[in-house]
């Protein structure tokens, strides 16, 4: 029964959106809040050797103060995995940005003011501003004492190790069979690939309100993860859980960025600090930059393969510097390393990935979640192969692709996508087997697969039902503008046979909010979704057997439509029913569901994935062969959405995605100098507009129906990013006969390829 | 973002951290040179696209001269020989100017493309210059057009070239003096273009005059990181058409210094883009 | 010559600032450093303006000043005196949405929703200065703005709705593409 899911009905927060009325964590007033700023560390490696604030301590108007001595019982240091992370800088500052102090004062320009007055000494350390260099020998380390840390129990073929080397904290290894297949290959190629490091650029700014009272500490933010916010807040304080309660506000784009402690971890601090007070502490976007990024790796991939071109063994050794601390980079890297091989069938996969830590800005989640770098060296390294062999690139895929059906690796989810026909679908879009073959011009493919979902999520969710048939849809899925909290409320609606419209989605509020474990990993149609199917079906049970008991009629025989209750093609309406029984005080219907993937023992992860995300991509350039100038002129993509949900969510996730990959493709990169970031700016970085955009860009959703997901949907939203780089540099290659190994693909790299060639040929 | 007044770290400054300051709106360029002269600490507002970032940086202004009463410097006229473009003319109105368009089109196409539609309603040209950011395109436009810059001072009237100006050269004038007059000579001008379509990597602009022996190149270079720059090279033929466009291009890209090299792209690499990007521009000229 | 001191509002003094603020008459007495996004926000409650870059780039503040979109995190409330503003608030036509808004709801030209006022009103202007503006038109002013949700397109495809919508409530093929039509929406 699909009725409502499938519309092309306008979101549910479309009205709020549009009118600007939509609150955003930005917009949280609280009477008598004060201000938050903090003070960074101008260094990329020092010792702080003495901080004197009692200039500041004295300055009207100033409520506190934070510095290392003021952390009271608070821990020093937060983190995911690995703890290494201080709320403000204790010993050590490891880049430039890193927390020193923070204020709260009655404004902004008070509490500058006060920061202004702040005197630090600090002793200079040698620095690291790259992998390469953290990883030399005689590096200097950025931790010399290891911060608290665990690994996680994997099932077969995983192991994680902490500071498998200086500089590293964390490695992440997957094997599965066996290391003699390489005897059987005829060829062996080593290629290495470089990726750089994007910054979320989400526009709303990391911003939060805080209030601590003895008994209650309570945030209203941004955030995409409440509850592990409220994990982790509960942590750093050393307090039960349920004493902290996170407000779930309208997030103005997260892109992974909005996960984590942000700002409010000093909020709450400094309102300690201030007795109570609401601490507002927003970031300017510059400081956004030296706050989180995505991860820049270098990818070493050894692929061993049959004459023919059948894919036999591939080794990859992935290395993604982590900035200065650990954040989600042990996360990272084990979805880095599991998503190396790919949309492929292998004998024998060997993974390592090491997380490397330079002092730079940390890197953390960002869409695609080590996807994206895995998928740039996957689909790249399969086109130099395939024209090292002679072969096209498109039957090179096809023969090495995954079947519907097919398991990656022993244990986990089968492949719930026909890998050919998505690809079929955008080379025919784009012409590719007709492509004339015109100087300057060429067009590439390229697809991605990464396992969708989240690790291990959980997910509740509580449906509710008044008298007159209004639905309260209660779960702790965040909104971040992917349409969640709509595509949810459809589900519900489908399944009690009512209108998405008398569904209210309450507010996100870790005290009475179902549990869900983050808004991440394009998990919400998957995971928090069979929740919601799940409390919704358990609802309507609910109003059938009471119905069937006020009818006297068999509950099988009962359907629920627009709040009656059909028996024999006849409608029953329920209030009238209800209240016969509860009189006219009012009444409500409630059920719960729940979603987990299974434990499985067979699965590196002890669990398997909820979902495939694939990605396909195909791209037309044209190639300036005096400049080097890469002109896209079209831009095709897709995705599988199993079954769609709502069109317009699921076309603009996978739209938006693309568009990032674009610029990743091109432009879009955070440039250091040295430790020194250049471009931490608005305007200095560049991020696609509107007039970047190729002359033709195309989306397609393709409904396969293989999901796991209600009705069968699957996740979307980071699938359309991963394959747009790739398909890019095939397109430059078919164009000009050059393979890039490096993002962006910019005019400069694009010549210097084209003069190599020359020297070759 | 800004370093801390003791040097212990870096701020972030927002706007509602601006303190107010004394605020003087002179409504004729006679009262700003009068209002400047009495106020040295003063800061000049002009479409404040690019002052809100300076504030952003750091610059917290005690005094403002707002200069959007000077109705006499949003003109645009052209003698036949000179084109004078007064300092507040917006990118939208200053390159949609029917004087301009009849005297020099090429210029109103190159402004006309700078910017983006909503920052072209209030970026004004003489902002553009005055604000010295490398990424910014008229330095490079007017700097190759040879274009001079017209200033008023407590002390009289002062003038340089826009590249006297983009150098700090002795002649142009320090601290925060009022441009009001952009002065372009028309009557040797034989042909312009701008090429942005490498930008931010490089831009190109290319103003070709009539000299005494022949032809004069006049090529300005931009980037993103590095302060335009602009080379020249003389010709001795009196039409385009006869220049040597190839030899002329490299003759023009070899002489770029290599602090035009930054991270965008290398001085090798400048260079031989600058030299492909002139030698279509002479072509598409000829 | 000594200029005149009456030009003169120092530090401590407010400037006053009277506008036509979504179609009615506003005064407000505004200390020299306040920025219109500010007096917007703070001083008139238009909350669906709000702030990122707050530096010109983002254009998520983007409002009409005399019909021409400007970012309002640019502009000094005091430059404002005497001028119509026009923010996202004055969209609405009573408790319908205005054909833009509409539009940008219908087409799905919104994923998180912070770009979306500051789009709308690009889109506003654009529709007042060129009734039925081609892709690359739209590009052109799109492309004054950020979006990092959505891809640009769906947002296109709004701005390519809602002129429709308005061509057929004029009733009319469209304007004369070079009449700056600042005139308030009927
Ligand atoms: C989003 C965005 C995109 C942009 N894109 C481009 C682009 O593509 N190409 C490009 O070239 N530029 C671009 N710019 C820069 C823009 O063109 C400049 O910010 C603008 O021209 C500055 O003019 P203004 O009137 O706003 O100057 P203001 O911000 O008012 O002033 C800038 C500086 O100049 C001084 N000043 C202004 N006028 C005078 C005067 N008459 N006499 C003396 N001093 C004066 C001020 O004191 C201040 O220091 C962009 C800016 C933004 C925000
Ligand atoms: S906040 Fe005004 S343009 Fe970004
Ligand atoms: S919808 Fe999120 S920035 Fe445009």
């Amino acid at each position: 029964m699909t009725e409502v899911v499938g519309h092309n009905a306008p979101r549910r927060d479309a009205r709020a959106k549009v009118t600007g009325s939509a609150r955003y964590g930005y917009d949280v007033a609280l009477p008598g809040m004060l201000h938050a700023k903090v003070l960074r560390s101008p260094h990329a490696h020092a010792r702080v050797v003495s901080i004197d604030t009692s200039a500041a301590d004295a300055l009207d108007g100033v409520a506190a103060v934070l510095t290392r001595d003021r952390l009271g019982a608070m821990m020093t240091t937060f983190g995911s995995l690995i703890k290494d992370q201080p709320v403000v800088a204790v010993d050590t500052v490891r880049y430039v940005g890193d927390v020193v102090a923070a204020v709260a004062a009655v404004d902004e320009r008070t509490a500058l003011a006060a920061l202004d007055l702040i005197d630090v000494t600090y002793e200079l350390l040698p620095t690291v501003a790259d992998i390469a260099e953290a990883l030399a020998e005689n590096a200097p380390e950025l931790f010399p004492e290891e911060p608290p840390g665990f690994t996680p129990h994997y099932g077969p073929g995983a192991h994680a190790t902490l500071r498998p080397a200086r500089n590293v904290s964390f490695e992440y290894g997957h094997t599965t069979g066996s290391p003699d297949a390489w005897d059987d290959c005829d060829h062996i190629f080593t290629d290495t690939f470089h990726f750089p490091r994007m910054h979320h650029m989400h526009l709303e700014p990391y911003v939060s309100v805080s209030t601590a009272a003895a008994d209650r500490l309570e945030v209203w933010t941004s955030n995409q993860m409440p509850f592990q916010l409220r994990q982790e807040l509960a942590r750093l304080f050393s307090v039960a859980e349920s004493v902290v309660r996170v407000h779930g506000e309208y997030i103005g784009g997260g892109f992974g960025g909005k996960s984590n402690c942000r700002t409010e971890h000093i909020g709450l601090r400094l309102s300690q600090l201030a007795g109570g007070r609401p601490v507002r502490f927003c970031m300017t976007l510059e400081e956004a930059f030296l706050t989180i990024s995505q991860h820049k790796a270098t990818l070493t991939l050894k692929t061993g393969i049959k004459a023919d071109g059948t894919f036999v063994a591939r080794q990859s050794t992935v290395l993604l510097d982590a900035g200065a601390y650990s954040e989600y980079s042990p996360f990272v890297a084990e979805k880095a390393g599991y998503r190396m091989p790919g949309a492929y069938r292998w004998q024998h996969i060997d993974t390592t990935c090491w997380t490397v830590h330079t002092n730079t800005v940390p890197a953390g989640a960002f869409r695609g979640f080590g996807g994206t770098q895995a998928t740039w060296a996957n689909e790249r390294q399969l086109d130099l192969i395939a024209q090292r062999l002679g072969i096209d690139p498109f039957d090179l895929r096809c023969r090495n692709m995954l079947d519907l059906g097919e398991q990656t690796v022993p244990g986990e989810r089968p492949i719930d996508s026909d890998l050919k026909l998505g690809l079929d679908l955008v080379a025919d879009a784009i012409r590719y087997h007709a492509r004339p073959h015109v100087p300057g011009r060429g067009i590439g493919i390229a697809m991605a697969c990464k396992d969708g979902g989240g690790m291990n999520k959980l997910a509740q969710a509580r449906v509710k039902i008044d008298v007159n048939g209004n639905v309260y849809l209660a779960a702790g899925l965040t909104e971040m503008g992917q349409g969640g909290h709509s595509a949810l409320s459809q589900i519900a609606a489908d399944v009690l046979g009512t209108e998405p419209a008398r569904v209210r989605f309450t507010d996100v509020d870790t005290d009475y909010s179902p549990f869900d474990s983050g808004t991440n990993s394009s998990s919400g149609i998957v995971v928090t979704g069979r929740a919601v199917a799940e409390a919704a079906e358990r609802a309507r049970r609910q109003v059938l057997e009471f119905a069937a008991e006020s009818l006297d009629l068999p509950v099988e025989q009962l359907d629920l439509r627009d709040w009656q209750v059909i028996a024999d093609g006849v409608g029953h309406p329920l209030p009238p029913m209800i209240q016969q029984v509860y009189g006219g005080t009012g009444f409500e219907f409630s059920a719960e569901g729940q979603y987990k993937a299974a434990f499985s023992s067979e699965t590196p992860f002890e669990t398997q994935a909820a979902f495939w995300e694939i990605g396909w991509a195909a791209a037309e350039v044209k190639v300036d062969v005096e400049t080097g100038k890469v002109d896209v002129l079209q831009l095709v993509i897709s995705g599988d959405a199993g079954k769609v949900i709502n069109h317009l969510g699921a076309r603009g996730q996978d739209e938006g995605a693309a568009v990032m990959g674009l610029g990743q493709a091109l432009f879009e990169e955070l440039r250091y100098e040295g430790t020194d970031l250049l471009n931490g700016e608005a305007l200095n970085y560049r991020v696609p507009m509107a007039d970047d955009l190729p002359a033709s860009f195309v989306s397609i959703t393709q409904e396969q129906g293989h999901g796991s997901g209600p009705f069968g949907s699957k996740g979307l939203g980071e699938g359309g990013m991963l394959p747009v780089p790739p398909a890019i540099a095939a397109a430059i290659a078919d164009a000009v006969g050059v393979q890039l190994t490096e993002l962006p693909m910019t005019p400069e790299r694009v010549l210097d390829a084209i003069d190599r060639r020359h020297v070759t040929i | 973002m800004r370093l801390q007044s003791r040097g212990a770290g870096l701020l972030t400054p927002t706007q509602a951290a601006l303190p107010p300051f004394d605020l003087l709106r002179p409504t004729s360029l006679a009262d700003a040179r009068a209002v400047l002269a009495d106020r040295p600490e003063a800061v000049i507002a002009a479409g404040c696209t690019d002052l809100v970032a300076a504030i952003r940086e750091g610059l917290v202004p005690s005094t403002l001269v707002s200069l959007r009463n000077l109705d006499e410097l949003r003109t645009v006229e052209h003698d036949g020989t000179a084109l004078r473009i007064g300092a507040l003319n917006t990118h939208h109105d200053g390159s949609a100017h029917p004087v301009l368009g009849a005297a020099l089109p090429e210029l109103a196409d190159a402004w006309s493309a700078i910017a983006t539609v909503r920052i072209r309603f209030r970026a004004t040209v003489g902002g553009n210059l005055m604000a010295r950011r490398y990424r910014y395109e008229m330095p490079v436009i007017l700097g190759a057009l040879e274009t001079a810059m017209e200033f008023s001072t407590a002390a009289g009237e002062r003038r340089c070239t826009v590249d006297e100006f983009v150098r700090r050269d002795p002649a142009a004038p320090e601290g925060r003096t009022l441009l009001h007059t952009l002065s372009v000579d028309t009557a040797s001008l034989v042909a312009f273009r701008y090429d942005r379509s490498m930008r931010p990597v490089t831009t190109v602009a290319l103003a070709v005059r009539r000299s005494r022996d022949g032809l004069r190149l006049t090529a300005g270079v931009g980037s993103e990181y590095r302060r335009a720059v602009l080379v020249r090279t003389d010709v001795p033929v009196a039409e385009v058409t006869a220049i040597d466009h190839a030899g002329a291009a490299h003759e023009m890209a070899g002489q770029l210094p290599d602090r035009v090299g930054d991270y965008a792209g290398s001085a090798r690499y400048r260079r031989r883009i600058v030299e492909v990007l002139l030698r279509r521009q002479l072509e598409a000229a000829a | 010559m000594s200029h005149d001191p009456d030009d003169e509002v120092p530090a401590g003094a407010a400037v006053p600032v009277d506008m036509i603020l979504n179609g009615a008459r506003r005064h407000a007495d505004v200390p020299t450093n306040t920025m219109l996004l500010s007096l917007l926000r703070n001083e008139f409650g238009l909350t669906g303006v709000r702030g990122s870059c707050e530096r010109g780039v983002c254009g998520v503040c983007t409002v009409l000043l005399d019909g021409k979109p400007v970012a309002s995190c640019s502009l000094f409330a005091f430059d404002v005196d005497g001028a119509t503003v026009e923010t996202i608030e004055g969209q609405r036509d009573g408790d319908a949405l205005g054909p833009v808004q509409q539009a940008f709801a219908e087409c799905g030209g919104f994923q998180c929703g912070y770009c979306t006022p500051g789009m709308i009103i690009l889109t506003t202007a654009l529709l007042r200065s060129e009734a039925k503006p081609n892709r690359d038109e739209i590009r052109r002013w799109i492309g004054s703005n950020i979006c990092r949700c959505t891809g640009y397109e769906m947002i296109m495809e709004s701005v390519e709705r809602a002129a429709e919508t308005l061509a057929a409530e004029s009733g009319e093929p469209g304007e004369d593409p070079d009449t700056e039509g600042e005139e308030e929406r009927s």
